[in-house]
């Protein structure tokens, strides 16, 4: 890669990493996508006479940390769309149908399993498939705040003096090596410093405190944070933030635990030792 | 303070960082273009510097001159550059390998072959530890590497010396914690070697010898105190990093290569480079970028210190600063607070000498105690992330890459798990001082060893992790000096090195020292060739003289206070250098300097001119009507070889106070020429060989017209 078309690579993240304000829908309601954060298993559909319906067996079980409860299963999807959850508990507030989790009033804990059925209607008896969601209701730490993000650092990433050998923009240097920025790194120690990133500069006291910043930082949609387009956390970051904040834990401490010491939340990334 | 600020820190920084080479020098050690032996050459004071020439200081001379001037002690301790005090080390006639210059290396007595003068002043010596390990190491002419320096087998002892290696990689004692065991050690073999002093002085002043053998003798104990003073110069270098603010938080790491946890060289090389590079992206880089660095520079809400006890926060400022530090208000309470603890120290330690070199007068100020009250200030947590100027995103993306240079010849490879290690802990770094720094700006627990938890960071812990007095294994070693152990061997042996450069301080270790047995001596003159005898003659004559008695009167070791060895001349020779002379087989000659100033006029002028003599002696001075001062004669031993070099002072009218410099001049006379045994020019004579009696004359003459 040359050096212009390398450059413009980095702006590219750069600028995407700074402009990160989308606004989730999922952080706007009370619920939080825990999906990641419980191993599922789902049993072949079984017709019942009884109720006219094509059954499920839904076993849920919690990983490495507890899941507070209510949890709830939901549907996000059918296709066909002729075919229905006919079991429904209610619906989300765009509209999905769920299913309540049958759990403790304390939550799934790790390594804890529990089953639920869903039941569909399917008059037409075709063939059909469906997409899911397991939320957890449980209470809550922060609030959404809106927040557009830290602003890019192009101008003066490119204003730096460049390494003869590596092209690299050099931070500071010694005889005997230097740290230089290699924007084009895309790896889960990224992942950890675009989303750390985007939680650090929202943060301002009396206005948007740690909590809320944790909780409204933009959700990853993949397993490979690092490749998206802008900085996110994943979803089981937070999670693992509302569950050691709830249990008493400091928010400087559980930042840091959970999003930079630990850091299983973040798929591949190996975590300080 | 939102990240928003934090990301303009960022900016602030990176501007300041444009003009950093790939090979730059992180922190603030002045010119180093020949590190290494070249550098422990130069004279203490003209290194490490941040102004024009010739008069301006390196920081730390600076910092500790102010001090004496508080401190009451007499102001010729304070001396210049341009009038340094010097020791003659006897060394070997020999180059330091690989560098092609002449070694300063004080070598055993019985072997020298030369001698060099090795000139210093105390408040130079302050700024010793950017360049040195320790003071043996610059007595050795920065030649070896002290235990621990070297990275691998390829370092030599420009390499063990680069700043870069020192400063950048091994210098934690430079920061607090261990900075204060640093002082603490150095303040304490200050004060020991003092009371020493006193003792030596205290017996010469009891000795009968004292009435006709003064000069003699405070030479001696002249010496002894400077050489106490530059002990306490030297930990006052971390007595000032700690009152520098790029200094007051721990940083990880060790004095020793050996110490940093690795699984081999190459891995240790580089842990340490990268403990380096991010505890100077910190401290500033200043000192090359010459732009205002984030921390150091101070002028910033940001930018405080804390102080149990004191109170309020005030603004810090730090390396290259110091002139806003000695003026600007902005600094009163850094500044008062800091020369306050320096001169207390200082004061300490002259009370605890015989005051020889001068009385002690009254101390300005407040009085400290150095090692309670002036270690316990921290920089801020915003005032550390200030200086660390990152953001979690960018730190992720930073890597090191490892150079090959012949500063560091090695060729080491980062390895991918050390790059990720490194880049894993730079985040946990960000992360940490940034939320810090927001939620709790004026608290201290970044500089207290709260940056990473659990202390370490790629690898290396905290320094307050092994904080012990010394922490570094190369400080100089425990007095006395030489002792009598044998723990040194002949590629280390500082405590025998220091001895024998200042060897006119030790003159009572030397007094009964199988190195300067008085038979062991003359039997090396009667072996040595003709090229060696001169200075072993000079050699010889010179610890002989102390133990000769003549005239009735005891020799200079029993006015010591050591009795044995001592000797009497024969009848007849009455004067000691030529009875030890006689007695080494060397004999002497003297040499006499006359001084003529013609066509003087009735106007005064401040010249003062004159000649010193190379080897000692001669101290020749007239003014400006030639009237004739100082030691105008003086013995050299049979076959050496002297040369006269001009000296020159300020008169009357300019005192010795500097603040006058600029508006004194003077009307020098015309140099006439030499006359008698002695040819040349006005800078100096050529040499004389003394192989037997001579006289001298240099002629001035003002010129016509002259008022």
């Amino acid at each position: 890669m040359n050096r212009r078309s390398w450059f413009g690579l980095v702006k590219l993240i750069l600028t995407l990493a700074g402009s990160a304000a989308t606004t989730w829908t999922w952080a706007q309601a009370t619920q939080v996508d825990v999906t990641s954060q419980v191993t599922l298993t789902r049993s072949g559909y079984v017709y019942n006479r009884s109720t006219n319906t094509f059954d499920s067996t839904v076993r849920l079980s919690g990983q490495a940390t507890s899941i507070p409860g209510p949890i709830s299963y939901v549907i996000t999807g059918i296709d066909p769309a002729s075919v229905t959850l006919s079991n429904a508990a209610g619906t989300t507030p765009d509209g999905k149908p769920y299913v309540k989790v049958p759990v403790a009033a304390g939550g799934l804990e790790a390594g804890q399993s529990v089953s639920v059925v869903v039941k569909f209607a399917n008059p037409s008896r075709e063939k059909f498939s469906y997409t899911y969601q397991v939320l957890s209701r449980g209470t809550d730490i922060g609030k959404y705040v809106s927040f557009g993000g830290p602003p890019p650092i192009l101008a003066e990433l490119d204003a730096l003096p460049r390494d003869p050998d590596t092209g690299l923009p050099v931070l500071i240097g010694l005889a005997e090596g230097s740290l230089q920025v290699d924007a084009t790194l895309r790896d889960p120690i990224t992942a950890v410093g675009a989303c750390t990133g985007w939680i650090t500069a929202c943060l301002k006291p009396g206005e948007r405190e740690l909590d809320d910043c944790a909780r409204s930082a933009p959700q990853c949609a993949t397993n490979t944070p690092w490749l998206e387009s802008s900085a996110c956390c994943p979803a089981a970051c937070f999670a693992q933030y509302r569950t050691a904040r709830l249990a008493g834990m400091p928010q400087i401490a559980t930042l840091m635990r959970v999003y930079v010491n630990d850091g299983s939340c973040f798929p591949q990334y190996k975590g300080r030792r | 303070m939102s990240v928003l600020f934090c990301r303009a820190t960022l900016l602030i920084w990176l501007v300041g960082a444009l003009l950093i080479p790939t090979n730059a020098l992180a922190w603030d050690s002045g010119s180093e273009d020949s590190p290494g032996p070249m550098e422990a050459r130069n004279i203490w004071g003209w290194i490490y510097s941040a102004g024009p020439r010739p008069f301006h200081d390196n920081e730390h001379a600076r910092l500790l001159r102010e001090a004496i001037f508080r401190s009451g002690l007499p102001l010729g301790l304070a001396r210049d550059p341009s009038d340094p005090f010097k020791l003659s080390v006897y060394t070997k006639d020999a180059v330091v390998p690989g560098v092609g210059i002449p070694t300063v290396h004080p070598y055993p007595f019985l072997a020298a072959n030369t001698k060099r003068i090795r000139a210093y002043t105390i408040p130079g010596f302050a700024g010793l530890p950017d360049h040195s390990y320790s003071l043996a190491d610059w007595v050795a002419g920065n030649e070896t590497c002290p235990p621990g320096t070297t990275s691998g087998a390829l370092d030599t002892a420009v390499t063990c010396h680069t700043f870069q290696f020192h400063l950048g990689l091994l210098n934690s004692t430079h920061f607090v914690p261990q900075s204060q065991n640093t002082f603490i050690y150095y303040h304490n073999l200050a004060l020991t070697r003092a009371a020493e002093c006193k003792r030596l002085s205290d017996s010469f002043q009891s000795s009968p010898l004292y009435t006709t053998a003064k000069s003699l003798l405070d030479e001696m104990s002249t010496e002894c105190e400077r050489e106490a003073l530059s002990l306490e110069a030297i930990g006052q270098h971390f007595l000032q990093d700690a009152w520098a603010i790029g200094h007051m938080w721990e940083r990880w790491g060790y004095p020793t290569f050996a110490q940093f946890p690795a699984i081999n060289d190459s891995d240790r090389r580089m842990r340490a480079l990268a403990v380096g590079l991010i505890s100077g992206l910190i401290h500033g880089a200043e000192s090359k970028t010459h732009l205002p660095d984030l921390m150091s520079y101070g002028h910033s809400h940001d930018v405080v210190w804390e102080k149990p006890g004191y109170p309020m926060q005030p603004w810090g400022i730090g390396d290259l600063h110091a002139s806003e530090l000695l003026q600007d208000p902005q600094y009163v309470d850094q500044r008062e607070f800091f020369l306050d603890c320096s001169a207390s120290s200082l004061r300490e330690v002259y009370a605890a000498t015989g005051m020889i070199s001068g009385s002690l007068g009254a101390a300005a100020g407040t009085r400290r105690n150095p090692i309670s009250e002036c270690f316990n200030q921290r920089a801020t947590n915003s005032a550390i992330f200030r200086g660390l100027g990152l953001d979690p995103l960018l730190a992720a993306l930073l890597t090191l890459i490892a150079r090959h240079t012949t500063a560091s010849p090695y060729g080491d490879v980062v390895s991918p798990a050390l790059g990720d290690e490194i880049r894993t802990d730079l985040v946990a770094i960000t992360v940490n001082a940034a939320l810090m720094s927001i939620l709790f700006p004026s608290e201290t627990d970044l500089a207290e060893g709260g940056l990473t938890d659990p202390g370490v960071f790629v690898g290396s812990e905290k320094n307050s992790a092994t904080n012990s007095v010394p922490p570094a294994s190369y400080a100089d070693p425990p007095l006395p000096w030489p002792g009598s152990s044998g723990t040194g061997t002949p590629d280390w042996d500082p405590a025998r090195w220091i001895a024998r450069a200042f060897h006119k301080a030790h003159v009572k270790d030397f007094c009964s020292n199988s190195e300067t047995d008085s038979a062991t001596l003359k039997q090396r003159v009667q072996g040595a060739s003709i090229v060696d005898r001169p200075i072993a003659c000079e050699i010889c004559t010179e610890f002989v003289s102390r133990q000769m008695r003549v005239n009735g009167q005891p020799s200079v070791c029993e006015a010591a206070g050591v009795p044995a060895n001592s000797f009497t001349a024969p009848n007849g020779v009455s004067n000691r250098t030529s009875a030890a002379a006689d007695y080494c087989g060397c004999g002497s000659h003297s040499l006499t300097l006359s001084i003529r100033v013609l066509n003087v006029g009735t106007y005064r002028y401040d010249w003062v001119g004159g000649y010193s003599s190379e080897p000692m002696g001669i101290e020749c001075l007239s003014n400006d009507r030639g009237d004739i001062s100082g030691s105008c004669s003086a013995e050299f031993t049979h076959g050496s070889i002297v040369k006269l070099f001009s000296t020159w002072r300020f008169g009357e009218a300019c005192g010795v106070d500097f603040s006058h410099m600029r508006e004194c001049s003077y009307l020098p006379p015309n140099f006439t020429g030499w006359s008698g045994d002695c040819t040349g020019n006005l800078s100096f004579s050529d040499e004389l060989t003394m192989d037997k009696d001579r006289r001298c004359t240099a002629t001035f003459t003002w010129p016509i017209g002259t008022p």
